[in-house]
């Protein structure tokens, strides 16, 4: 038995997330010690981001591409990328967190503990060995439970209590499942594991551990049938709460399932796990939609169709069927800048418009047009986007993803899915086109409307993703030949 | 020819920036922009006006990962097939910007609008790249929805919903076939690599010498059926032309005068580029079948052009019908049917345009359009009825204007396939005489009016005596349009001709 040690080496390779700790430690020092006002908290927080990313930069272009921990960590060009878009993302959240009227008991904390949460995304993006793994999945959604439960309101009391519940459930599963892989193989690393698993030996124990441990991520992932909780927690939390958990926890859960399936299941039983995750896809991308319909509380709307979008991430991986090829991952990271562009800007859109203490109602967009033109206009590109319409990054994702699958897959199987995908835009139409309304063609509504144009963090988080979206519809190819370029020696070694 | 899609997206930008308050100088740098992209139009027509193309072809997307490679191109041409619609939709779109005029509020958002749907359009018709085309076509989508929705009628606003509903599916129809017939026909030998299969390219071209040299299989079924009814709900043919009565019904003149002019010519040019022209031995199976479609649109949109109250509705109807002549050129496939059928799209553009146009002058005098609350127009609005006058006889088809042409050539290209159904075509030309005069000889004739009603002033006579001008040239001379579209509509029949004589007739 090896002592294992950590050097200093070592905290370089893990540098974005070091610098995370860093900053929350000396964030949460300055909150209690100082009588500093919350924006300048949140401030903090946002540099301390801006460190990481400037770290994980570093690391991407310098091609750091090395393992910690006798390969429990694994900083190579994916697992950067990932971690950049995620910081990315964060940047937005806590851009429409600064200045949105606060709605919690907390003061500091409501910006420190995004910081701890997405230290645990981004674990798991590095995560090579399933006990590391766990604990960053914990971190995230402990962190996150206290993010939704702070809220003043009863109802963000009992989101946290659903998450906790629901998220309890899906981490026991995950551990059940895991322990039948460490029963067969003694081991906790994916590589060593994938490599010790026998399918001719134990294969009903290895199946029913693979079906645990995909329906578990599910759960995070939040696919249909195990979609319920994520409407509810949604709803509860505050509204950069749920940009958070709709995009960087998100993201974070489909990248655990992609580097779990490629690294551990795949290997072994791809036919079964592809054949799950069709049916989940599948049902996912038909059922948000019509649920959408539905819905006209935004929270709940964005937290549904999310649901789809997330559906869509996973297309390119189950779309070859066996271990997806650089194309997918490509197409994947693609869609993934997309999603992040969309979404965080329609929770910027979101926090704009909303008057506190009401919950989030697609009538806050009322006349929209009249007040602020061209707000409105930067909300149309961000809905634009989502709906899959030219000239957007949405657009082209969708173009992308679609092109893979039916290239990939030859007969039903690729057919279906891109059927269900065109089906599920057009029905999307119907919802996105809602707010387009609202703000367009309907008068203002009599509540006095929060001040819009002054909200500087929040106005920035929307024109970045607006105009971030429009460009990568005029110059897909660029990212495109970017991110192929970047992961190319990473994925296919 | 770039200028075609970079001048009404400038002008979009550049109306953007004016503040809405100064209301004078939005309106009129709107009007003056529109008629710019015809100003270019003619320019490039006069230049070249034997259908030589104008080509630009550059990488625009590309990634090359793994052994895959795909491209995406920016392929776009000016030629013989797309010289008409260009013209067409330039004319169309500077009329409609003249008819924003007749506005009466939010001028800024119908003239950006306009500028982008424009340019959207241009681009559909200069697109030689399957995904640029695709792109184009939903671009057109947004601004059409917004137009629909912020004018016009009480119902414009379920109007503007069914348009997106119903044109969603189409559009996503579209994309699905887009995606399949890349996939399916677009691989291709990149220079410099051996592997030919592994790299796909959305190059219109390419894709069709591919089609071409591929054994016929199920897939070709598929994908014609696909670009078939995604086309078929906008041009639309019946029963998908719904939505195309709400918005004929609801939303503003000057918006319908785009829609009917320019936006359902796009079907026709979807329909005939990728369902007729890469599918010639699907084609030829179902030739038949959409004869009769087409035929049952004609007469459909003929009897219920009779039956209607509402002025706006028949033209609706008669643009349906219309559109049946087009379907029924297009299908017979051959010379006569083929540029009767383009013929037709630019003659019933620049109809409908004149027609609502005269439409949007009667509506702002009335406040209505029911035919039976109009009546003796003739004394107090002489111009604007002899507009009308004219646009309802070339809409009947009267020889000398350009109606006439255009069902000609297709009744002759139909006939020798389909006896039976081209007299019954035939038919409904009578009845479009019956609703076509109906509506005239309600508005203009009877007693006068009691209020007094003014006639057109010279911003609005103007566009009218260009539209009417141009439908009357192209009745007198037709060759002005056939000598642009006649190589072209070579090179479209050929491989089906080709695939007729081999297989010994249809």
């Amino acid at each position: 038995m090896t002592t294992i040690t950590l050097r200093l080496s070592d905290l370089v390779i893990m540098a974005p997330e070091c610098i995370l700790l860093l900053g929350v430690v000396v964030l949460t020092l300055a909150d209690l010690w100082m009588k500093s006002s919350r924006t300048s908290i949140g401030i903090g927080a946002l540099v301390v981001l801006c460190g990481a990313l400037a770290a994980a930069v570093v690391q991407l272009v310098q091609e750091t591409d090395a393992t910690v921990l006798f390969g429990a960590y694994e900083a190579d060009a994916f697992s950067s990328l990932c971690k950049i878009v995620l910081l990315l993302a964060a940047c937005g959240v806590l851009g429409i967190a600064i200045g949105t009227p606060n709605e919690t008991h907390a003061v500091g904390e409501m910006y420190t503990l995004y910081i701890p949460a997405l230290m645990g995304a981004m674990l798991l993006v590095s995560s090579r060995e399933w006990m590391t793994t766990y604990v960053a999945l914990e971190l995230l959604t402990i962190s996150t439970i206290v993010l939704i439960g702070m809220r003043r309101a009863a109802i963000g009391k009992e989101a946290a209590m659903k998450l906790i519940v629901l998220g309890g459930v899906s981490s026991a599963f995950l551990l059940y499942g895991i322990s039948f892989l460490y029963g067969c193989t003694g081991t906790t690393y994916y590589e060593v594991m994938a490599s010790r698993l026998d399918m001719g030996q134990d294969a009903s124990l290895i199946t029913i551990a693979f079906v645990m441990i995909v329906a578990s991520i599910a759960v995070k992932i939040a696919l249909v049938p195990f979609h319920a909780w994520a409407l509810d927690v949604g709803a509860g939390a505050v509204v950069p709460v749920a940009a958070f958990l709709s995009v960087v926890s998100k993201l974070a859960a489909i990248i655990l399932l992609w580097r779990v399936c490629v690294d551990v299941l795949f290997p072994h039983a791809a036919d079964v796990v592809v054949d799950v995750l069709f049916v989940l896809v599948c049902v996912s991308l038909v059922v948000a939609h019509v649920l959408a319909l539905r819905q006209v509380t935004l929270l709940r709307l964005f937290a549904v169709s999310g649901i789809a979008h997330a559906a869509l991430l996973l297309v390119p991986l189950i779309a070859s069927g066996t271990r997806p090829d650089v194309d997918a991952w490509t197409i994947w990271l693609y869609y993934a800048v997309a999603y992040v562009l969309m979404n965080v800007g329609a929770f910027a859109a979101i926090s704009l418009t909303h008057t506190t203490g009401t919950q989030p109602h697609v009538h806050q967009f009322a006349g929209l047009v009249y007040r602020a033109p061209w707000t409105a206009v930067a909300i149309v590109c961000i809905v634009l986007s989502l709906a899959g319409l030219p000239v957007s990054a949405g657009f082209f994702g969708k173009l992308f993803i679609l092109l893979d699958a039916l290239s990939q897959r030859e007969g039903t199987a690729g057919i279906v899915l891109a059927a269900l995908i065109v089906v599920g835009t057009v029905i999307s139409f119907a919802y996105y086109f809602r707010i387009v309304r609202q703000m367009f063609w309907r008068p203002e509504g009599p509540v006095p409307p929060s001040s819009v144009r002054t909200r500087w963090f929040a106005q920035t988080v929307l024109w970045g993703s607006a105009l971030g979206s429009v460009a990568l519809g005029c110059a897909p190819g660029w990212l495109m030949e970017l991110l192929a370029q970047l992961i190319a020696h990473t994925v296919v070694s | 020819m770039h200028a075609l899609l970079a001048v009404p997206f400038l002008g979009a930008l550049v109306l953007a920036c004016i503040p809405s308050a100064h209301m004078r100088a939005v309106r009129v740098v709107g009007v003056l922009w529109c008629c710019v992209p015809l100003a270019v139009a003619i320019g490039l027509f006069v230049q070249d006006d034997t259908g030589v193309s104008y080509t630009v072809h550059a990488p625009w997307i590309a990634w090359t990962v793994g052994g895959t490679a795909v491209h995406i191109p920016w392929h776009v041409s000016l030629d013989g097939f797309s010289m008409p619609f260009v013209m067409l939709a330039a004319i169309v779109c500077a009329v409609s910007g003249v008819a924003g005029f007749l506005l009466t509020k939010r001028w800024k958002a119908f003239y950006v609008l306009l500028l982008l749907l424009t340019t959207a359009v241009f681009g559909v018709f200069v697109a030689r790249d399957v995904v640029l085309f695709f792109l184009f076509f939903e671009l057109t989508l947004v601004p059409m929805f917004f137009l629909i929705g912020m004018f016009g009628k009480y119902g414009r606003e379920r109007a503007a919903n069914v348009f997106l509903v119903y044109n969603g599916i189409g559009s996503a129809v579209l994309f699905l076939a887009v995606v399949l017939l890349i996939v399916h026909a677009g691989s291709f030998a990149v220079v410099g690599t051996p592997t030919m299969g592994n790299s796909f390219t959305s190059d219109y071209a390419v894709i069709a010498s591919n089609l071409a040299a591929m054994p016929h299989d199920g897939m070709h079924t598929v994908l014609f059926w696909l670009f078939f009814l995604a086309f078929a709900i906008k041009l639309p043919v019946f029963p998908l032309h719904t939505w195309m009565l709400r918005v004929h019904g609801e939303a503003h003149p000057a918006i319908v005068i785009v829609h009917s002019g320019v936006l359902l010519k796009m079907g026709a040019f979807g329909m005939l580029m990728f369902s007729f022209v890469l599918f010639p031995e699907v084609l030829r199976g179902a030739a038949s079948a959409l004869a009769v479609g087409a035929v049952v649109t004609i007469v459909v949109g003929a009897v219920m052009a009779c039956a209607q109250k509402d002025v706006r509705l028949v033209f609706a109807y008669a643009s349906l019908s219309h559109m049946g002549f087009v379907l029924l050129g297009m299908v017979a496939m051959n010379d006569n049917g083929v540029q009767g059928a383009l013929f037709q799209l630019v003659s019933h553009g620049l109809i409908s345009a004149l027609l609502f146009f005269a439409v949007a002058v009667i509506e702002t005098r009335t406040q209505t359009s029911d035919i039976a609350s109009l009546g003796g127009l003739g004394q107090p609005m002489p111009f604007a009825s002899a507009m009308l006058m004219i646009g309802a006889l070339a809409a009947l088809g009267l020889p000398g204007l350009s109606g006439f042409v255009g069902e000609w050539l297709v009744l002759v290209g139909a006939y020798d396939q389909w006896r039976t159904l081209t007299v019954i075509a035939t038919g409904s030309v009578v009845l479009s005489a019956v609703y076509m005069l109906r509506v005239v000889l309600g508005i203009v004739f009877g007693p006068p009016p009691q209020k007094h009603r003014a006639d057109v002033r010279t911003i609005e006579a103007f566009p009218m005596v260009f539209v009417a001008a141009c439908i009357v040239v192209l009745g007198v001379y037709p060759s002005v349009l056939h000598d642009v579209t006649r190589e072209a509509t070579k090179t479209i029949v050929a491989p089906y001709e080709q695939l007729v004589d081999v297989g010994g007739g249809v």
